[in-house]
């Protein structure tokens, strides 16, 4: 189950003001920077949604991302459909997806739902990288941003896309809290911790599944049609299984479960990437070093370690 | 209510229930004893559907439930307390309650008098006090108060439970035995899986022994007590 306690509003918070602040007083690499963040956190807070609250580890979510910027941008480069429109069939198109895998893979669990979701992933990678029409393996380009200067917002600027971009971070992270908070949260911890006796409950499992998996797919989408209004480019790298299991290596890193964890995970990891790359190709090296330190230190991750400490603290205190 | 004919089931490739018969009347409490590895939980799984049934029918209020998916089952009225009782320790005492009230609003089947929460703290005042806790603070006779209610919060026509006195003290197997006694006074239909036959008899209309996968006996508590050569054969030691 899920609660928002004071320190998750507090490092939630401070990590968006921080972006904020980033890429406000940054230069455009900053914003870049800010905004590969955000699409990442995003990305691992979906993950997280239904790998750290209902046990389904999936390897597919790149392909959720992938296949939602890929069918906003069939709609509205090739098909020359309004880019609202186009936005709502990319994500739609992600929670049929979604909602697909999950329903197939929901009497599975541990290391045949991660097999199965890896198939499904490299299943729509490999549709994509041989589809001509789409550009294939050279990916296409000519997406444009929402056009919102009915509202006075210019998001071709780049530090008003960031915001923009932060916005949808934390609409992201409201809507995951609000609705694991809910029946459906208890549901899905329930499953998670205790598949069979939810059913003895009279709870249909497999249903709450798919739910969650749909959910999940319907937040990757926004990422996915965040990456492809970024860069206004899109190829089958999306949907590549690597992108997956750095989604992956994010949650763990950052602390999974905690829905706050994984935006901490992304900030770390792509600083560290463009930090570190800076003097060596063997960048991964030291991602696979902290990554080590976050699993044998409990398995909580850097954020779940802070909290775990501080919970320890406070009863201390109270003691 | 509940009637078991000639069912056949177990775990993977080794069968444990042969042919088993059991009839439980509305109304009534019906304990099974027998010793360990007799079959009396996986019978109690099959009926709520957790293993499969290999041959035989289950009918429950005359209807054939053989292949229900367990939750099919849970929403005809049929609550299960596990051996293990199987709190969510993640969650808190009152959303552990809280998980067994979204099954659909009652329907022909089942008992309309579901509780809702305040009836189940009513019921174990304990848990009160311990609302805001979570599942894996509470000591072993809380657990079952709260497994019990939690089944209780299902609205259930028929409550199965597997052994709930096992490893508690024996104050608090009597106060469990207080309260199973006030629900049997409610028209609840229970079928209770028991070692401690003072338990059972204090309780059951109806009991029936188990013996290698089969009901080998069948009769009132009374009857029990006389028979001591059934005794000796399936229940001592």
């Amino acid at each position: 189950m899920f609660y928002q306690s004071p320190l998750r509003t507090i490092t939630l918070i401070a990590a968006l003001c921080f972006l904020a602040i980033y890429a406000s007083f940054g230069s455009y690499f900053a914003r870049e920077i800010v905004i590969e963040i955000i699409i990442l956190a995003i990305l691992a807070i979906s993950l997280d949604f239904c790998a750290g609250f209902g046990g389904m580890v999936s390897l597919c979510h790149g392909a959720m991302m992938g296949i939602a910027a890929y069918f906003y941008g069939m709609m509205s480069v090739k098909l020359g459909w309004g880019l609202t429109a186009s936005a709502g069939i990319g994500l739609a198109a992600a929670v049929i997806f979604a909602g697909c895998v999950g329903w197939v893979t929901a009497r599975i669990s541990g290391i045949f739902f991660i097999m199965a979701t890896l198939a499904f992933g490299q299943m729509a990678y490999t549709i994509f990288f041989r589809w001509r029409w789409l550009g294939g393996d050279d990916g296409m380009g000519g997406m444009r941003r929402f056009d919102l200067s009915a509202w006075g917002v210019n998001l071709n600027d780049g530090l008003i896309f960031t915001f923009w971009a932060l916005g949808i971070l934390l609409l992201v992270y409201i809507l995951s809290a609000l609705l694991l908070r809910s029946g459906f949260g208890r549901s899905l911890s329930g499953i998670h911790a205790n598949e069979g006796r939810m059913q003895a409950l009279g709870i249909n499992t497999a249903t709450i599944r798919t739910q969650a998996m749909a959910f999940s797919g319907l937040m990757a989408g926004l990422a996915g049609i965040l990456a492809a209004q970024h860069t206004f480019y899109i190829s089958p790298e999306l949907l590549v299984w690597t992108l997956s299991g750095e989604v992956l290596l994010v949650v763990i890193l950052g602390g999974i479960g905690t829905l706050v964890g994984p935006i901490i995970g992304a900030i770390l990891l792509v600083l560290m990437k463009h930090s570190i790359s800076a003097y060596t190709d063997y960048w991964h090296i030291f991602v696979g070093l902290v990554l080590i330190f976050a699993v044998l230190s409990g398995g909580r991750g850097i954020f779940g370690q802070g909290e775990y400490w501080w919970q320890k603290y406070m009863r201390g205190q109270h003691a | 209510m509940l009637e078991l004919v000639g069912v056949e089931s177990g775990y993977g490739e080794t069968l444990i229930l042969h042919d088993v018969h059991l009839s439980v009347c509305a109304g009534c409490v019906h304990a099974v004893l027998g010793r360990n590895g007799a079959g009396k939980s996986t019978m109690l799984k099959t009926i709520i559907g957790q293993l499969p049934t290999r041959q035989g029918v289950i009918r429950f209020g005359g209807r054939d439930i053989s292949n229900l998916p367990p939750n099919q089952r849970a929403k005809l009225g049929i609550a299960y307390v596990p051996e293990t009782r199987d709190i969510f320790g993640a969650l808190s005492v009152r959303e552990n309650l809280q998980l067994a009230a979204r099954l659909a609003p009652p329907n022909q089947g089942r008992n309309p008098k579901g509780w809702n929460i305040d009836e189940v703290l009513d019921f174990f005042p304990q848990l009160a006090a311990r609302l805001n806790h979570s599942g894996h603070q509470l000591s072993g006779g809380e657990q079952q108060m709260l497994a019990i209610g939690r089944a209780m919060m299902m609205a259930p026509a028929l409550l199965i439970l597997d052994e709930p006195t096992e490893g508690l003290a024996p104050l608090l197997i009597e106060q469990i035995l207080q309260k199973l006694t006030a629900l049997k006074a409610q028209d609840i239909t229970i079928l209770l899986v028991e070692q401690n036959l003072h338990f059972a008899s204090a309780l059951a209309d109806e009991i029936s022994l188990m013996g290698r996968g089969q009901i080998v006996w069948h009769g009132t508590a009374a009857a029990l007590h006389k028979d001591t050569k059934a005794q000796a054969n399936w229940l001592g030691v």
